[in-house]
């Protein structure tokens, strides 16, 4: 099955991820049979809800990692590692047990037993047969790696580097940076805790987690007749519109993984480079915002994601007439972070965001935001020439970015043989 | 599902023996858990002896010679907490931390230790501190009675190596146990020097079933204790103590981490090396 | 089983008429009747195929048989006294004491039941300077012996005593010395008071004591034992010391008997700190020497101090174990546990009377501390009245040997 067909076919069979693929009539017939018979048989209030889509497995060899330009699973989480691997034979033996995790993790299958005086050699919290869930890990390595410690400093990507702030940000240091990132996504989150603690307990002494965020997409039904609406967030937003296209290879190839045109160590081709950020957002102060005011901030309407010239999400913003910012004011959030201008266009960054909702501040208000991912193969091109554009836009006022970091996603593994990081050792050796 | 288990196995690293071995008889187990009572019983005089000076001090006022003796006076106490604890009302009335009550410092059921560390090195001061100091010495003498004639289960004793890790990887390489004081290191040492205690007396044992987890488990334990051993205020005098956890650079937080966590996970399996439940 | 057996047959799915049901019920109780049998004839199987075992003939030279050879399991030996003088009859694991009977009369029988496993033992023959018997085990096909606790669950208590002894034989060390000090000083004051301290610990520690018989014999064994009696080159030990501090009223000719006891304490520390104590060995040991006290005051109408001395000492030992096996009867045998400790708590009750008598009887200065406390106690001449205190020994020793079968522990 190549891999474009494999995602259709992903894409259609999963629930979390499916909104997308599905004609309107499918949905209203499924909640219309959800409505008919909203419990099952033998069902208690307890009982465990049924999922339909745990065997989703997404292949984790080939030339590019998995969670990139897979379609975006229901749940998300980003976790930071310090490294505690004392020399290279260590980082390696690190690389290969993660590789091994991860492999196993996403296909799923069954743990060995093993003698009950011993701990169990699994949390146990997905029972006794792990299913693959649509999990995919993404590995990647943060700035500090590439310090002193492993010898790594010559093979670092040319734009990988220490995420300053930006004047917007009050980076918590606790919540920032990293050795290297593992992003978890699948259809449920139980599977990405269950993930987290099986390579927890394989990696003593070689990984501490430093910061953990998670986050999910919300399961909101388009409207009818609307095909193809992206997620929102807790603005209330649709959010990705332009994300560019993931069928095309070719811009994919351009604006995404690093190839032979772009100017970076070979061992890192097949990789991309990952912005991640915690955006918190006032969300109390936002509903109490007039919504045109919103509408404007952004540069869509709120409901409909339509661009504030044009009817429909899909529609392209139109600048062109409007150099005035008449219609869509120059400073909102689209026209800022998306120009639609030639010399724009390799700014252009892949996003993959998660909405987070973690608890209360001490004031009381809800500590709810944002946790931003994006890819692009060209760090300083992609991220940062966006939001420095960003810099200053009226929707800083709603938006304090507390954490996150920049990290290089490794090239996939080929196969069986292969490793996570693989190249990068070679290249250093 | 062949080729998953020869992953994890490949994976593990061998940290995870697969089965327990069984083939350690439990009679020899009685002589290291009856030195392990002795251990504590000395430790106990110990504690019961530096915390009528420690409470003496408090009492009479003397800031100085208070703050010197807190943390020499609760090593006695970190070294020998699996069995410590086993007493619940009285680890609480010790040992507790301010996060442990709902009103935190304010809360009036707030005492032992870390409520007068809190007196002695927040507010600099030795008023209001004589009934914590009272209370302490008397629960302090309750905790040596009550462990007199203790029947030691052998549990307790040997998951007490990993218990006393579990204690280092939560609370002594974040350095939140003594947070008015910053003598976290030499609470550290002091779990290190308990959970050691315990593995060197089953070592033999363990080294019948798998020699390999022996010489790994001493290695962490001599990695820890090197690095320990570089904030010591003086390399040639053990009871000089430790410097202030706040000059511990994050280098040394990382190696610490590291080895913590490993003796964590290895020690989570002596009890079923040593064939117990 | 008086339901199924009318319900197993088709007819019952009816309704039953009266007849069948009498029928049934008939045959209920015949059934029962059969499980009684039954029941009984397996009570009959656990008896030893004869009341009296194997028996030995204890003659002054030796025992008759020399030799014996019994099979594995629960085995019961009477030993006849041919003799002319009381005897004690043990059987010897190396240097470990499994079993013993003390103090049998010449011209008594006395019997003795033991749990037996396959191998080669020892058996002691009256007279200490007598040859040795050998007590061959052979193994056993039968398996109707009592299933034994999981080793493990001693593991706990073994430790805990293992500890009791280790801390008892500390304060020992430094009590013999202090009364080697004292000899050595010419200082029978002194002396005497270190003896109680000491001989009281000794007491404590009489079971692991007991388990090395050539330990035991040199530290505690009474001159009746030796064919010399008081003039027997081989008395020592605590009884040797006490004749001449307490009934010779001197400290003169100690000093070879105090070298040597000293030594032997060592002997047992080392011994201790390498032993590991069989299960079994706890309430049967301790059950034993409190047999063996009893079983030498029986005779006497009343007891000295220093017999009342001991058995405080001996007491303090069994509630240490008492206090160890608790926990594992309160699981294994809950009825057994309560007349267990009430044996125990009378003994205490009656021993602290005993000692309240004692010195409001022979001390009228009461409360003066230099002229109270044991030593005044044990130098008055005031006898006892024994019966009470033979009776509640011999009560918690039945108790005590009681525990393993409880427990299911044999050996």
């Amino acid at each position: 099955m190549d891999r474009r067909h494999f995602l259709r076919h992903a894409g259609l069979s999963g629930l979390g991820l499916g909104l997308a693929g599905l004609c309107p009539g499918q949905v209203h017939a499924q909640l219309q049979t959800r409505t008919q018979a909203p419990t099952h048989r033998g069902q208690e209030v307890t009982s465990a809800p049924l999922t339909q889509d745990a065997q989703l497995a997404y292949p984790f060899h080939g030339r590019h990692q998995q969670g990139i330009v897979t379609p975006r699973q229901a749940t998300g989480m980003v976790v930071a590692f310090d490294v505690l691997a004392r020399d290279r034979d260590d980082l390696e033996k690190l690389l290969k047990i993660l590789t091994a995790r991860i492999t196993f993790l996403t296909r799923g299958g069954e743990y060995p037993q093993r003698d009950p005086r011993y701990p169990p050699p699994d949390s146990g919290i997905l029972g006794p047969s792990v299913p693959p869930d649509g999990l995919t890990v993404t590995l990647a390595l943060g700035d500090s790696l590439f310090d002193e410690r492993y010898g790594l400093a010559d093979a670092r990507p040319r734009h990988l580097q220490r995420m300053t702030g930006f004047p917007n940000d009050a980076l918590d240091a606790a919540r920032c940076h990293g050795d290297l990132a593992l992003q978890f996504c699948a259809n449920t989150a139980d599977t990405h805790y269950h993930a987290l603690r099986d390579i927890i307990k394989h990696t003593p002494g070689l990984l501490m987690v430093r910061w953990k965020q998670e986050g999910t997409v919300p399961l909101l039904p388009p409207a009818p007749g609307d095909v193809e609406g992206s997620a929102r967030n807790f603005l209330g937003f649709r959010d990705g519109s332009a994300n560019p296209s993931i069928e095309d290879e070719a811009l994919m190839d351009a604006l995404v993984w690093i190839g032979e045109a772009h100017d970076e160590p070979a061992w890192a081709r097949g990789g991309s480079y990952m912005a991640v950020r915690i955006i918190r957002n006032f969300v109390e102060r936002w509903d109490r915002t007039p919504l045109h005011e919103q509408e404007s901030i952004f540069g869509r309407r709120k409901m409909s994601g339509a661009p504030l010239s044009g009817s429909r999400e899909q529609d392209i913003p139109d600048y062109a007439s409007d150099p005035e910012g008449r219609i869509t004011p120059l400073d909102a959030h689209i026209r800022l972070a998306n120009p639609r201008t030639p010399e724009t266009e390799n700014n252009r960054i892949l996003r993959r965001p998660f909405n987070y909702s973690n608890g209360v501040e001490r004031n009381g208000q809800l500590d709810m935001g944002l946790l931003f991912i994006c890819f692009q193969a060209d760090l300083d091109a992609g991220f940062i020439s966006v939001q420095k554009r960003l810099n200053g836009e009226p929707l800083e006022e709603y938006i304090k970015p507390v954490g996150g970091g920049y990290f290089f996603v490794l090239p996939g593994a080929i196969d069986d043989r292969d490793f996570l990081g693989r190249r990068l050792l070679e290249a250093t050796a | 599902m062949k080729p998953h288990q020869h992953l994890i196995a490949a994976a593990t690293l061998g940290l995870l023996p697969l089965a327990a071995q069984a083939a350690v008889s439990p009679d020899a187990l009685v002589g290291p858990i009856a030195e392990y009572k002795l251990y504590v019983l000395d430790n106990l005089e110990q504690f019961v002896d530096h915390t009528e000076k420690f409470t003496a001090a408090v009492e009479a006022g003397d800031l100085h010679n208070a703050q010197a003796l807190y943390a020499p006076t609760r090593v006695y106490y970190e070294r020998i907490e699996p069995i410590a604890e086993l007493f619940a009302d009285l680890d609480a009335s010790i040992d507790a931390r301010e996060d442990d009550y709902e009103q935190g410092v304010k809360d009036p059921d707030f005492t032992g230790f870390h409520r007068i560390e809190y007196g002695l090195f927040h507010e600099h001061s030795t008023e209001d501190l004589n009934a914590y100091a009272e209370r302490l010495m008397s629960d302090v003498n309750e905790l040596d009675h009550r462990v007199q004639d203790l029947t030691f289960p052998p549990e307790t004793v040997v998951g007490g190596a990993a218990a006393l890790m579990e204690e280092v990887a939560a609370t002594k390489v974040s350095g939140e146990e003594d947070r008015y004081s910053r003598t976290d290191l030499w609470d550290f040492q002091a779990n290190i020097d308990g959970a050691r205690e315990i593995f060197t007396l089953f070592k033999p044992l363990a080294a019948q079933e798998d020699a390999d987890f022996v010489k790994r488990v001493d290695d962490n334990f001599d990695d820890v204790e090197t690095t320990l051993a570089t904030y010591r205020v003086d390399a040639d005098d053990p009871d000089a103590g430790f410097e202030s956890y706040d000059e511990v650079n994050k280098n040394d937080r990382r190696a610490l981490a590291g080895p913590v966590t490993v003796l964590a996970e290895d020690l989570s399996t002596l009890r079923g090396l040593l064939g117990l439940n | 089983m008086t339901h199924s057996a009318p319900s197993s047959t088709p007819i019952s799915r009816t309704t039953p008429s009266p007849r069948l049901l009498r029928a049934g019920l008939a045959s209920s109780f015949l059934l029962m009747l059969i499980a009684l049998g039954v029941f009984a004839l397996s009570l009959q199987a656990v008896q030893p195929p004869r009341a009296e075992g194997f028996i030995v003939n204890v003659t002054a030279g030796g025992c008759q048989p020399e030799q014996l050879e019994v099979p594995a399991g629960q085995r019961t030996f009477t030993i006849v006294n041919r003799s002319d003088r009381a005897i004690e009859w043990e059987i010897i694991d190396g240097v470990m004491v499994l079993a013993e009977r003390e103090n049998i009369a010449p011209g008594l029988r006395q019997p003795l039941t033991a749990s037996l496993t396959p191998g080669d033992y020892i058996m002691t023959c009256g007279l200490l300077s007598n040859p040795r018997g050998t007590l061959h085990v052979a193994p056993n096909g039968d398996t109707s012996q009592p299933k034994a606790l999981v080793a493990r669950d001693f593991i706990g208590p073994l430790a805990e005593y293992r500890v009791y002894t280790l801390l008892q034989l500390r304060q020992l060390t430094s009590q013999v010395r202090a009364l080697h000090d004292a000899i050595y000083a010419d200082d029978l004051h002194t002396a005497r008071a270190a003896y109680l301290e000491a001989r009281r610990i000794d007491q404590r520690l009489a079971t692991p004591i007991g388990l090395f018989s050539d330990l035991d014999q040199r530290m505690n064994a009474h001159a009746d034992y030796f064919a010399q009696r008081e003039s027997d080159p081989d008395f020592g030990g605590f009884p040797r010391v006490a004749l001449s501090l307490f009934e010779r009223g001197t400290t003169t000719d100690l000093k070879p008997t105090i070298d040597r006891l000293v030594e032997d304490v060592e002997t047992l520390k080392t011994r201790l700190e390498d032993a590991a104590i069989p299960p079994a060995q706890l309430a049967n040991g301790s059950a034993r020497v409190l047999q063996a006290w009893h079983d030498r005051q029986v005779s006497q109408a009343t007891l000295s101090p220093r017999d009342l001395f001991d058995l405080a000492g001996l007491t303090e030992g069994a509630g240490k174990i008492v206090s160890l096996l608790a926990p594992l009867l309160e699981r294994q045998a809950p009825g057994t546990l309560p007349p267990l400790n009430d044996d125990l708590a009378t003994l205490q009750q009656d021993l602290a009377n005993a000692n309240a008598d004692n010195t409001s009887g022979s001390d009228d200065s009461r409360g003066n501390d230099a002229s109270g406390g044991p030593l005044a106690r044990v130098e008055s001449d005031d006898g006892i009245d024994a019966k009470r205190l033979l009776q509640d020994s011999e009560a918690l020793a039945k108790s005590l040997s009681a525990i393993n079968r409880a427990l299911a522990l044999s050996g």
